[in-house]
């Protein structure tokens, strides 16, 4: 089983960065989708099943806030995990933005660790890309 | 009450190390004099607990560094839209480290940052009051970076490491 991605970000090579630390994380990625702004990014979702969101804030058209709202009103958007990557991160912008149904906020610059981490959590993977809800049977599986 | 030109200095320059070794994984050394060939400017402005505008002026040898290593890729395939887009993060990503370090509680926004590239320019600017000016090195080439500064209210101090 792998998991779709959706990058929002108005910097092609933010997105490049943020898709290849995905990529070399371990998490299962199938498809990944770009989007530069919020509007581009409900288009995607319109048309795709995506399991994990990674947006900024601060971009041109519908910004990754308006695009919170969108998802949050949306019965079967709302349950898509979004983590918001942005250099704009007040405690009262963090406070903002996780109260619009946000999973985790993390600051520009960052590490790839910090990104590979909060990814894990969010989906529910452990340090080693494992599915923590995956358990082997005691006896090894045989019938 | 201000934050003296010291402190505020002393932050801009963590914010700059932070983001160049992170995002570009490059080395920068401050110089006292003004660095040749920093042809490339992006700006962002910025209103909130403070107000004013920071300005990033990079040589071209440094911008392609930067664009190669932040996207692993050979200088051969650095792109003047790369290095736009790269320079443009720089100082967003710059300045939003910045503001957080003057301020961890201020909020603030940031505008679109803009670029253009401004060959042959002699800046002339001194530190003073409200502006802040901090030169670099290194292997690669020079960068300029400026920050006006005019602020509206007193910092509330430094906040919880992370939320």
């Amino acid at each position: 089983m792998s998991f779709n991605v959706l990058i929002v970000d108005d910097s092609s090579s933010m997105r490049a960065v943020i898709r290849k630390i995905v990529a070399i994380s371990g998490f299962k990625m199938g498809r990944c989708y770009e989007a530069a702004n919020g509007q581009e990014a409900l288009d995607v979702l319109s048309e795709n099943w995506v399991d994990v969101i990674i947006s900024d804030i601060n971009m041109p058209g519908v910004s990754g806030l308006d695009m919170l709202d969108h998802l949050k009103a949306d019965d079967l958007l709302k349950e898509i995990p979004v983590i918001v990557v942005s250099t704009e991160g007040s405690d009262e912008r963090i406070r903002s933005v996780m109260s619009k149904g946000a999973k985790r906020f993390v600051r520009k610059p960052f590490l790839p660790e910090d990104i590979r981490k909060i990814l894990y959590e969010v989906i529910g993977v452990d340090n080693e890309g494992r599915y923590c809800d995956v358990q082997e049977p005691p006896d090894g599986g045989d019938f | 009450m201000k934050a003296d030109t010291a402190t505020s200095r002393n932050l801009l320059t963590e914010a700059i190390f932070e983001t160049f070794e992170k995002m570009f994984f490059l080395f920068l050394e401050p110089i006292d004099r003004e660095p040749e060939g920093c042809d490339l400017e992006s700006v962002v402005q910025f209103k909130g607990f403070v107000e004013g505008r920071l300005e990033v002026s990079l040589s071209r040898n440094l911008a392609v560094a930067m664009v190669s290593n932040m996207l692993s890729c050979s200088t051969g395939d650095v792109t003047d839209a790369k290095i736009e887009d790269c320079a443009k993060e720089a100082a967003n990503v710059i300045c939003g480290s910045f503001l957080q370090r003057l301020d961890r509680r201020g909020d603030f926004n940031l505008s679109t940052p803009s670029f253009r590239r401004v060959a042959g320019v002699n800046r002339n600017v001194s530190e003073g009051e409200g502006m802040i000016r901090i030169c670099f090195d290194s292997d690669y080439g020079g960068m300029d970076v400026r920050a006006v500064l005019s602020e509206n209210r007193p910092p509330s101090g430094r906040g919880p490491e992370e939320v």
